[in-house]
């Protein structure tokens, strides 16, 4: 047995698994759902970044999903701008808006900020409808083209699902090293402790803003995603209601851990739609609500740091009961082989 | 000896109550300095003005003959001034090392771009970071707990971790707030001898604020007393405890008159 570890990363099965779903889901209702919770995870790791790690209240991601989601299909549209130029731009615009509202807001602190960031998202939103000339309002951006790569067009869900995937890979891979980097460790002891942060030398508000922009890039880039694979973005696509999913989302996973972001998204973004054959039309969006709150409440009694706690530590799933399960088998074929002689 | 810090009429105010009123204190290469004075006194306050946490309202400050009174908390740390904190402040969620690597930030130089490209230049200096840190570790005999949480060990050891996390900003000057705070004799005894060995071994400059005289006196080259923010008497040790200034300080006024005033 010596070619099975005795354990494995979990973020090695996660991959290999996500790498082999589409081969597993055959209705495209439920690759659909699956591509929607992958969106989310991007958010709920963009918002991780900023309230888990940099210990920043901020409410308001959905705004960054709009402005990144704008850009990238005005660009796309009027400029004729290739899918992954536009994808950039709209992280940078993420980016932008980002330093924008942090440099302004940052230097308030729990509550307020969140007030502040919940009444930019409202503004973004505003703006988005009643800037008619460019936005088209609440009729929203149609046909926003798909992506091409060496002359193959997207179509279909599968290969926005692996190109999802990579954006997922892209934003743990970048989140965790600059998690355990210079940068992140200050980030962390801002959380902590700011003031003791500030003594030690690390420059407590610029490490703020710059975490406030960072998440909300990644925001920007999903935003440009969804623009492109529903081809259709408006001031609807992402509201209020949906930057309070992705915070009980963090808060379900774990704030401030690594990998909260995927039992969060997962649970809170699947469950609506498995109660959705039992309810019609107008319920499902009550009953979503009613079950979040049932939720949090069970998670508030009973494990209030989230399914992963505040974990940053690699998971490791033991191998030793699929180990044991081969030794026995080889165990018999000995004992056969033995017999026979 | 060479003059490593020196505070000129430091004075700080919030609104009306002068916390700080005219400071002069110079602290010379190699000493420990004590700072003393009843509760209420300023000490820290004068601790935060040096350290840069608050604008100081009037006077200047120099470390090494530069001016850094006008300086940010970041600037300050990394001309060579690291402090430790009355209530202790390490950072409770993160491990024992990267508690000790923060202390670092000033030393190190990788950004965000550097994290995200991981390129070998930052791996080596976030390598040679850990190594450092692990060296002061030892030195306060925290390395096996490298990967606790630092919530999880005992308060003599969390102390440890502060004076760990403040030795790796390489500070020419340590300044250390109320150390012996919530400590029995015997430890106070071995915070002692540590604060020596500190300063003869590690060659740090020591400001010392603390309440317990049972640490003052013996370590103290230099003592400074402040009261309702003045400084009131300045000395060594035995100078200090003789004048009527800070007994009354400490007292009372009638302690004085009846007690003293006799002889």
């Amino acid at each position: 047995m010596s070619w099975l570890p005795h354990k494995v990363n979990l973020k090695w099965i996660l991959l290999v698994g996500s790498l082999l779903l589409p081969l597993v889901v055959r209705s495209p209702f439920v690759l659909h759902v699956i591509i929607l919770i992958g969106i989310y995870v991007i958010l709920t790791d963009a918002l991780n970044f900023v309230t888990g790690f940099a210990g920043q209240l901020a409410l308001g991601i959905a705004a960054f999903v709009t402005i990144g989601g704008y850009t990238g299909a005005l660009l796309m549209l009027n400029n004729d701008w290739s899918f992954w130029t536009a994808l950039v731009a709209g992280g940078a615009a993420g980016f932008l808006s980002g330093l924008i509202l942090g440099v302004l807001s940052l230097r308030l602190r729990g509550d307020y900020l969140g007030m502040v960031t919940l009444g930019f998202s409202e503004i973004v939103r505003i703006v988005a409808i009643n800037l008619v000339p460019v936005t088209r309002g609440p009729m929203g951006l149609p046909g926003i083209p798909r992506p091409e790569i060496l002359g193959y067009l997207f179509h279909g869900d599968i290969p926005y699902y692996y190109l999802l995937l990579a954006l997922i890979i892209f934003t743990h891979v970048t989140i965790e090293r600059m998690l355990f980097s210079r940068f992140g460790r200050a980030c962390l002891a801002i959380r902590d402790d700011e003031s003791a942060a500030a003594a030690m030398g690390v420059q407590a508000y610029q490490y703020k803003v710059l975490a406030f922009c960072i998440s909300s890039a990644y925001a920007g880039l999903a935003g440009v995603f969804y623009a492109s694979w529903t081809t259709l973005f408006s001031p609807d696509s992402f509201q209020l209601v949906d930057s309070i999913m992705v915070s009980v989302m963090n808060t379900l996973g774990g704030i401030g851990s690594l990998l909260g972001s995927f039992p969060g998204a997962v649970i809170l973004a699947s469950l609506p739609e498995i109660f959705r054959p039992f309810t019609t039309g107008a319920r499902v969006a009550s009953l979503r609500l009613a079950l979040v709150g049932l939720i949090m409440l069970f998670l508030v009694i009973f494990r209030p740091q989230g399914i992963a706690g505040m974990s940053i530590d690699p998971v490791f799933i033991s191998l030793e009961p699929i180990r044991r399960w081969f030794t026995r088998r080889q165990d018999k074929v000995d004992e056969n082989k033995e017999a026979k002689q | 000896m060479t003059e490593l810090l020196r505070t000129e009429k430091v004075t700080k105010a919030f609104g009306g109550l002068v916390a700080v009123n005219d400071v002069d204190m110079v602290i010379d290469e190699g000493m420990i300095l004590g700072l003393i004075g009843p509760n209420g006194a300023g000490k820290t306050t004068l601790f935060n003005c040096i350290t840069g946490v608050y604008p100081i309202t009037s006077g200047e400050i120099y470390f090494k003959g530069e001016r850094i009174s006008r300086l940010k908390q970041d600037s300050i740390v990394r001309k060579g001034l690291c402090r430790t904190f009355q209530e202790l402040r390490i950072f409770k969620n993160l491990t024992v090392l990267q508690n000790v690597l923060i202390g670092m930030h000033t030393r190190c130089k990788g950004n965000v771009v550097d994290a995200i490209l991981s390129l070998p230049g930052t791996v080596a200096e976030e390598k040679r970071a850990k190594e450092k840190a692990l060296h002061y570790m030892n030195l306060l005999g925290i390395a096996e707990r490298a990967d606790f949480k630092a919530v999880s060990l005992p308060y003599a050891d969390q102390r440890r971790v502060e004076v760990a996390r403040a030795l790796a900003a390489e500070p020419e000057l340590l300044l250390l707030d109320e150390p012996a705070a919530g400590m029995n004799v015997r430890e106070s005894h071995t915070l002692t001898e540590f604060i020596q060995w500190l300063n003869k071994e590690m060659k740090k400059t020591i400001l010392l604020i603390e309440h317990n005289m049972r640490v003052v006196m013996p370590v103290a080259h230099k003592v400074t007393v402040l009261n309702m923010g003045k400084k009131i008497a300045e000395g060594t040790p035995t100078q200090v405890q003789g004048s009527k200034e800070v007994i009354e300080a400490y007292l009372g006024s009638d302690y004085v008159a009846h007690e003293l005033g006799d002889k």
